[in-house]
């Protein structure tokens, strides 16, 4: 097996979750071991016992089936005194992992999805934003979104204009940064880590790293499963089940400029695992 | 809908063009949209067309464009608007 897609970083494992007896998973179809060696070391290891490369950061073991052209992406806002880090937990979902990517970075579908909490009729209206490629970092980046929400966190009371990033720096990886309720100069980080199992069914791995001294941390986790849980019947039921690169089926629309760079993207890099081809 | 509600924009398409497929999906796809094409040049690395429609149609054929067949890669879409006429290019 050679193809582009394998010389990427993909989360395995939560660490805080990793024990001597390990999880045993796929990544790519491949069959792979993540545990922790005798010293509490976390490893990944093929069927063949190949040990595969690793990093441990944002509160996951990441792995890759090839030699990675670079290192695992980073997230400064992370690293600031005062945030909460919080492991959402695993959810595992029948579709393409590139699906799950591009329905995290699709805000039309909030007032219909998520209603009266990330979004509600009838602000569905998605203004104008400014989205690139951004050819330093070789990342997709929308910037300048803004989107009214009922209750865009756990700590935000009552509906507020939500300003939003969303920056993809793998192809199963995607970050957003929106408006903090409580400290309104800083941005919260929500990430979506997908581990791609098959090409039609992935684990999800959401990560955040928020201002928020008052929620506790069983509640933040409760309310982003939930929003994950809503966009998990949806993912599991759209059609065609593999992201489609040719827009011959479906009419992307100007609010779907996110996605389409996201596809652009992909279809650059040949980043095609969990992707359909050619319109059918 | 009125006349006055289209916009006639021209499109220019710019990269790795590979006209003969790109072409017939570029019509395909307007003509789903329900818009008026009028192809004014074609070769290897740039189309040019007129594109006659309500803008939010045009904007999804922009957006179609940008993606493309997958024999196809568009570095660039330069969209230029034109003034609106009563009379759109011919299909």
């Amino acid at each position: 097996m050679s193809f582009p897609m394998q010389d990427e970083w993909y989360p395995v494992a939560m660490l805080s979750d990793l024990h001597r007896q390990g999880r045993d998973t796929l990544l790519l179809g491949q069959p792979i071991h993540a545990a922790r060696d005798p010293n509490g070391i976390p490893i990944v290891t093929t069927q063949n016992g190949q040990h595969l490369v690793t990093i441990e950061r944002f509160g996951h073991l990441w792995t890759s089936l090839g030699t990675p052209r670079k290192d695992l992406f980073s997230i400064p806002e992370a690293d600031q005194p005062g945030r909460t880090l919080v492991d959402v937990g695993v959810v595992r979902v029948k579709c393409s992992p590139l699906r799950a990517v591009e329905n995290f970075l699709d805000i039309a579908h909030f007032p219909f999805v998520h209603t009266d909490i990330l979004g509600a009729e009838p602000h569905t209206e998605v203004e104008n934003y400014q989205v690139e490629i951004r050819e330093d970092s070789d990342e997709v980046w929308a910037t300048k979104v803004k989107f009214f929400q009922p209750q865009a966190a756990k700590s935000a009371e009552g509906g507020i204009t939500t300003d939003y990033m969303y920056r993809v720096p793998l192809p199963t990886c995607s970050v957003l940064y929106k408006t903090c309720p409580p400290r309104p100069a800083e941005w919260d980080v929500i990430c979506l880590f997908v581990q791609p199992l098959t090409e039609e069914l992935c684990d999800v791995w959401p990560w955040m790293a928020l201002f928020d001294d008052e929620t506790p941390l069983t509640d933040m986790i409760h309310f982003q499963q939930l929003i994950f849980l809503q966009d998990r019947s949806i993912l599991e039921n759209q059609l065609p089940r593999r992201l489609p690169l040719d827009p011959g089926m479906e009419v992307p629309t100007r609010a779907d400029m996110t996605s389409v760079a996201y596809r652009r993207w992909l279809k650059r890099h040949n980043f095609t695992y969990g992707a359909q081809l050619v319109a059918k | 809908m009125t006349e006055q509600d289209h916009l006639e924009d021209v499109f220019t398409i710019e990269g790795t063009l590979n006209h003969s497929c790109f072409v017939p999906w570029i019509k395909r796809h307007a003509q789903k949209l329900g818009l008026r094409t009028q192809f004014i040049s074609i070769n290897n690395d740039t189309i040019d067309l007129n594109v006659y429609g309500p803008p939010d149609l045009v904007d999804a054929l922009e957006m179609g464009c940008l993606l493309g067949p997958i024999e196809v890669w568009v570095q660039e879409l330069k969209r230029v608007s034109t003034s609106a006429t009563t009379a759109g290019p011919n299909a």
